[in-house]
């Protein structure tokens, strides 16, 4: 044992993957029943009880410099498992109706998440790197379990041919900065940057191709070819999982990456991510519009949002930091609670058209109420989370003199509110064929109740977060101090 | 240029050979070949700059273990289904096809070299550290030391890819699920 206490700051983690192995062993008992994801809930449930009384609030750099706990890494650690438990409440009914093996599903998301919390909890690559392999191959895997349905498995084919290259390119792009600094801690790779500016065309070539490797994660334009066949033929609550879960890492990744391990080279990164940015809003948005299909509607308006969020990142002021973080939470309430409404229509419409909602107002009132919750704070309208996550962006923005970037994502929320709008006009003013109520399981309305709760919260309450999310430092101060 | 250097730069030279011959060989099972070929320089290369471990390392699992899997595979797979793709249909698609499998990767190709090059030459790298004798029990240490979290992790990943590719491959025993 290296420190003490060191085994005790991973204990989420531990708690987390030791409850992936008996929720495997449970589904090989108990293939057809509910039991595995009871079991991955309370695993989730575990883990976060451990992270609020054993970590939170705790600053330490552990394990020889490999894992990072601190106030950022923890609040991701919250962000994820919060993410994790709700694609649970919505697999439920999910992988019981479709006969997914639930033991596997369930180990495989719960590793997923494993993988995530190393990605934000390190501040060396390598095992950022190993924490981005385990939640790509398990989103690969995972991605494909509809094994009858012929998209489902196209879709897990494309994404682990693009993962698999983009995999190889971030690699690549670590293997420079790691042969410039002779080291994979992000403060050595700051330091060889600080020290002798004639690496720097061997750094930015790093940068670029780390860029190009996360992007792919983020689903950002023109890294974004993917991630529609991945979010519309994948398994509904795998798609949210992925929309929603893997983007907050891959960004959650590049913000320490970036600001820890390449301050030195922010004038080029943040070029790169404003023009990414600009490009991934615009796009997004406007192939959104032409989709007639709700689950690639919703892939694409994932792109459109990670175009908002990128705007945080092309900032990278504190302010504009804490306001992606608070993005980032609002975004993961309201996409869940938008598939929970999906999946739920899914189970009598499978294709999952928009016009496939017509009617819902009545069918299920209070989904429609939900969902028209979660297509307003996707647009930004107060008194949602979506509106002060935009608001506190642009706010940054404006702060950091790019008040142009800042109306260019004011113009892309107005281009955006047709394409969410008219999903809420065909709930309300068209009128079913099928005018019977539509059953809902408990998970479902569950999940949308969170989702509700979470997106009101932070829009009603935005100071206690905003709080919250301004106490974290992304660089941490002893970091900072060694300069 | 002492011997090593030599060698080490035919190795290379020959290893993007048939790393190219990987991609372009009509027939699976040969590009299946080639790519072990390829393994192997690469082995030959860590050799060169003193790895004598990486380099036992890459022949047992990659040329051993990795490519014989891939072999299998081919040979449990039913062969007609694995072939090089048929003439398309239009001479105008012909035509594009040639941009875009032909001309398109080359100019890319050379473009990309051209950049990495001028990166590398415009570079000043650390001074070379002398080699390291005993490296297998340099490298055990580190692994079960400063590197334990990161090579738990990568159990956690051996893991998740076991899980994973059984999931996609196995079939299903259920009698009420027909046809799969």
């Amino acid at each position: 044992m290296p420190v003490d206490g060191s085994l005790g700051l991973i204990l989420p983690e531990i708690v987390l993957a030791a409850a992936g192995m008996v929720v495997l062993a449970a589904g090989l008992t108990w293939r057809q029943s509910r039991l595995p994801g009871v079991l991955a809930i309370l695993g989730i449930a575990a883990s976060a009880a451990v992270l609020v009384n054993r970590v939170w609030g705790q600053t330490a750099e552990i394990w020889s410099g490999t894992v990072m706990v601190d106030g950022y890494a923890n609040l991701f650690k919250a962000i994820f498992l919060a993410v994790a438990a709700m694609t649970v409440l919505v697999s439920l009914d999910y992988v019981h109706r479709n006969r997914l093996p639930a033991g596997e599903f369930y180990l495989l998301l719960l590793l997923a998440t494993v993988g995530m919390m190393f990605m934000t909890g390190s501040l060396n690559l390598l095992t950022i790197y190993l924490g981005l392999e385990c939640l790509s191959l398990a989103s690969y895997s995972l991605s494909g379990m509809l094994r009858k349905s012929p998209r489902s498995t196209e879709a897990a084919l494309k994404y682990i041919l693009i993962g698999a290259v983009s995999s190889g390119i971030v690699l690549f792009g670590m293997s420079l900065l790691f042969g410039v600094a002779g080291s994979t801690h992000l403060r050595d790779i700051a330091q060889a940057l600080a020290h002798n500016g004639s690496l720097a065309p061997v750094l930015v070539a790093g940068m670029m191709f780390l860029i190009a490797g996360l992007g792919v994660k983020m689903a950002a334009v023109p890294f974004h070819m993917w991630a529609p066949d991945v979010y519309h033929g994948s398994p509904a609550p795998v798609a949210a999982f992925l929309i929603t879960a893997s983007e907050a890492a891959a960004f959650g990744a590049a913000l320490r990456i970036f600001l820890v391990g390449l301050p030195a080279l922010a004038d080029e990164w943040r070029t790169v991510f404003i023009v990414l940015a600009v490009i991934s809003m615009t796009v997004g948005n406007i192939t959104a519009i032409l989709q007639t299909n709700m689950r690639r509607m919703l892939a694409y308006s994932a792109v459109a949002q990670a175009g908002y969020i990128m705007v945080g990142l092309a900032v990278a002021s504190d302010r504009a930091v804490s306001a992606m973080l608070y993005y980032l939470m609002g975004y993961a309430f309201m996409t869940i609670g938008a598939f929970a409404v999906v999946i739920l229509l899914g189970r009598q419409h499978p294709s999952e058209e928009i016009s496939d909602f017509k009617g819902l107002g009545q069918r299920a009132p209070f989904f429609a109420l939900a969902l028209t919750i979660f297509l307003l704070s996707l647009i930004g309208i107060p008194p949602t989370a979506g509106f002060f996550g935009k608001f506190y962006l642009i706010q940054a923005a404006v702060g950091a003199d790019l008040t142009w970037l800042a109306v260019v994502m004011m113009i892309n929320s107005i281009i955006s509110i047709p394409y969410y709008w008219g999903v809420v006009r065909t709930m309300y003013l068209r009128e079913a064929d099928d005018k019977a109520p539509l059953p809902a399981p408990a998970g479902l309305r569950w999940a949308a109740v969170i989702g509700v709760l979470g997106t009101l919260a932070l829009g009603l309450f935005p100071d206690t977060f905003v709080q919250i999310v301004s106490a974290v430092q992304v660089v941490p101060a002893w970091i900072s101090m060694a300069f | 240029m002492d011997v090593t250097r030599i060698v080490f730069l035919a190795l290379a030279a020959v290893a993007v050979v048939s790393a190219y011959r990987v991609v372009t060989a009509p027939k699976i099972m040969h590009a299946a070949l080639w790519l072990g070929f390829t393994f192997f320089l690469v082995a030959g290369v860590f050799l060169t700059l003193g790895a004598e471990f990486l380099a036992a390392a890459q022949v047992l699992v990659y040329v051993g273990a990795v490519t014989t899997i891939i072999l299998f595979g081919i040979m449990l797979s039913q062969a007609a289904e694995v072939r090089s793709r048929d003439p398309l249909p239009s001479e105008l698609l012909e035509g594009m096809a040639f941009w875009r499998r032909g001309v398109l990767p080359v100019v890319a190709t050379v473009a990309f070299v051209a950049i990495m090059v001028m990166v590398y030459l415009r570079a000043s790298w650390p001074a070379p550290t002398g080699g390291v004798a005993d490296t297998v029990r340099l490298i055990g240490s580190a692994l079960f030391t400063t590197y334990v979290i990161p090579f738990e992790l990568a159990a956690v990943l051996l893991l998740i890819a076991l899980v994973g590719a059984i999931v996609l491959a196995i079939r299903d025993d259920d009698k009420e699920e027909q046809g799969s």
